[in-house]
């Protein structure tokens, strides 16, 4: 037996119940589902976006590319962090929609949903762009849809084109119930947009099942931020960290493998700290981003899909499980995404070697020099 | 190990997670037939507390994730999920098996709408001595009343056939204690007829316990 919506295979997770055969897996998904509608069919001829910035000619090649290739298979958009991958998919998403198909936009983190949000409404200034995650969810249909991974379960075969944003974060990376979530959403084809591909999408370029774009170019011509790297023993860092945070102009932010220590640094220091227990993480983020305050600690909860104006970047532990290289590469890409600010500081403190941290490295180096030749 | 690549190992009721996920060596040597060693850990020592003279005991305190499994067994009808509630009682409601178990009564569209009885179906692998003598009278939701109205449920709880319970020694059930006030209008009404009573509820809110205390 297999469950219609979440693919559970698991004989023990079904159970009858007036006749009808339930699976418990995602049993509290499905009875959301029943009560949530369809969405009404509404024609949008004149929908167009204008972006406060012009983009480059790679950025209009890439934009062209994908907005031809998604209309017949997936596709993935690989660029580096900062490339403006956001961008890229305007046209496809307005091509999309103009000829009424549904749209949905999902990320696997709430807090990126809500920044993109408000990105996208300036840039579709016509058109309704609503988010739908944790405490957004009084509406869940409009001409453009944002939508946490989790939220997905709400467009049963519904969507025509999905763009899927950072399929390697938590929670949705090696997340089955996820993944068929997705699959069961989408009649269409999706567009997937990511810095650092996972071995499964490796595998599906060379079958051929996915096309690929790429853009390893930023928009103000300068290369990625290569990190620097710090090891010594624990307290020596510790050290370290204090003076760094004692000379440091910029505002920083301090990502920590743990919630645990997060909670001593931001008691040590006298800092902020954004974990996933935070409840005012909104609030927070908001004020960091008006540079109210400089130093920022946080967990991997902000390693992607932010963007801070001027904004430098300590990573505390580099080397702790918690980072891996995609991970690391993401975290270093906080740096330098303003054109007024393309350059900064990431400075990764590790207590021993690690393979992750090599391998992020040389992935930015490499990228670097492909573009640059530096 | 992920759920999906076994295919026929037994789920934890309330997280529907392989029973042996996360697991540490030790664990392995504490064998319960419905949970996991993570939703084990959500029950601790009963909790025990008074409610004018009548004896109380609570298997867990009220928290989220409390909230959410409640939620779970009775709003997303996870029928499955019953027998775990009052597993770690077993104990105590075999002890009380010439007792009458008399469960709190929800209101009649919640049932009809639900299809099943909570606390029947908590209960049932447990003791057969249940009574439903008790009824709500209106479709009041207590969970959504402000405390002060809350105390006001005696007016809306009356009792089938009262006479049943003379000289009768009874045991109140209920899912989760918030005020107390259910409990208590039912002391209030069983108290001139029955010999003795007593109340076991599966989860109690902090504040009350604290307010008592």
């Amino acid at each position: 037996m297999v469950c219609e919506y979440c693919k559970n295979e698991n004989r023990h997770a079904f159970f009858t119940l007036n006749n009808n055969i339930i699976c418990r897996v995602c049993l509290s998904y499905v009875s959301l589902m029943q009560n949530n509608g369809t969405s009404n069919e509404i024609q949008y001829d004149e929908i167009d976006y204008k972006l406060s910035f012009s983009l480059t000619d790679k950025q209009k090649e890439a934009s062209k590319n994908i907005a031809i290739l998604c209309k017949e298979s997936d596709v993935l958009v690989e660029a580096v962090c900062g490339a403006g991958k956001s961008e890229l998919v305007l046209e496809s998403i307005m091509h999309a929609l103009k000829q009424n198909k549904k749209v949905v936009w999902a990320i696997p983190r709430r807090q990126v949903v809500l920044q993109l949000v408000d990105r996208l409404t300036d840039v579709f200034k016509n058109m309704d762009v609503i988010a739908v995650c944790e405490g957004h969810t009084k509406r869940v249909h409009a001409p453009l849809v944002i939508c946490t991974t989790h939220q997905l379960y709400r467009y049963h075969k519904q969507i025509d084109l999905l763009i899927l944003d950072e399929p390697d974060a938590f929670p949705y990376k090696n997340n089955k119930l996820l993944e068929t979530f997705v699959l069961n959403a989408v009649v269409g084809h999706i567009i997937y947009l990511t810095a650092t591909p996972s071995k499964q999408h490796r595998t599906w370029l060379k079958q051929g099942k996915l096309k690929h774009v790429t853009l390893y170019e930023r928009p103000f011509k300068n290369p990625l931020v290569v990190p620097k790297v710090i090891c010594h023993y624990k307290l020596v860092l510790i050290i370290q960290l204090m003076k760094l945070l004692k000379t440091k102009r910029h505002q920083t932010m301090i990502f920590v493998p743990s919630i645990k220590l997060a909670t001593i640094f931001s008691t040590l220091f006298k800092i902020e700290m954004i974990t996933s227990k935070t409840k005012d993480k909104d609030e927070i983020i908001h004020r960091f981003t008006n540079e109210e305050f400089q130093f920022l600690c946080c967990t991997t909860i902000l390693e992607r899909g932010v963007t801070f104006k001027n904004v430098h970047v300590i990573v505390f532990l580099a080397n702790h499980i918690v980072f891996d290289a995609a991970s690391l590469i993401q975290i270093s890409g906080r740096v330098g995404r303003h054109k007024d600010f393309p350059t900064g500081e990431c400075i990764f403190l590790c207590d021993e070697k690690s393979k992750e941290v090599e391998t992020c490295i040389s992935l930015i180096l490499k990228a670097n020099h492909s573009v640059y030749g530096v | 190990m992920h759920i999906f690549d076994l295919k026929s190992q037994s789920l934890c009721l309330w997280c529907v997670k392989p029973k042996y996920h996360d697991s540490g060596i030790f664990d392995l040597f504490v064998h319960h037939p419905y949970l996991c060693h993570q939703c084990q850990k959500l029950i601790k020592q009963p909790i025990k507390f008074k409610l004018e003279n009548l004896q109380c005991k609570a298997i867990v305190e009220y928290s989220l994730d409390i909230e959410r499994l409640i939620y779970r067994f009775k709003e997303d009808k996870d029928t499955p999920m019953a027998p775990a509630f009052y597993y770690s009682m077993k104990k105590t409601l075999k002890k009380h098996n010439d007792w009458v178990f008399v469960v709190m009564p929800s209101s009649k569209s919640k049932t009809t709408q639900r299809g099943f009885l909570p606390l029947e179906l908590m209960l049932k692998p447990y003791t057969s001595n249940i009574s439903y003598a008790l009824k709500k009278t209106s479709d009041i939701k207590q969970a959504k009343q402000s405390k002060n109205k809350r105390k006001n449920i005696h007016h809306d709880i009356v009792c089938e056939n009262i006479d049943q319970f003379k000289d009768k020694r009874v045991v109140l059930i209920d899912d989760v204690a918030t005020t107390g006030s259910t409990l208590l209008s039912a002391y209030h009404l069983l108290n001139p007829y029955a010999k003795e009573i007593k109340a076991i509820v599966f989860a109690v809110h902090p504040l009350l316990v604290f307010s008592i205390r």
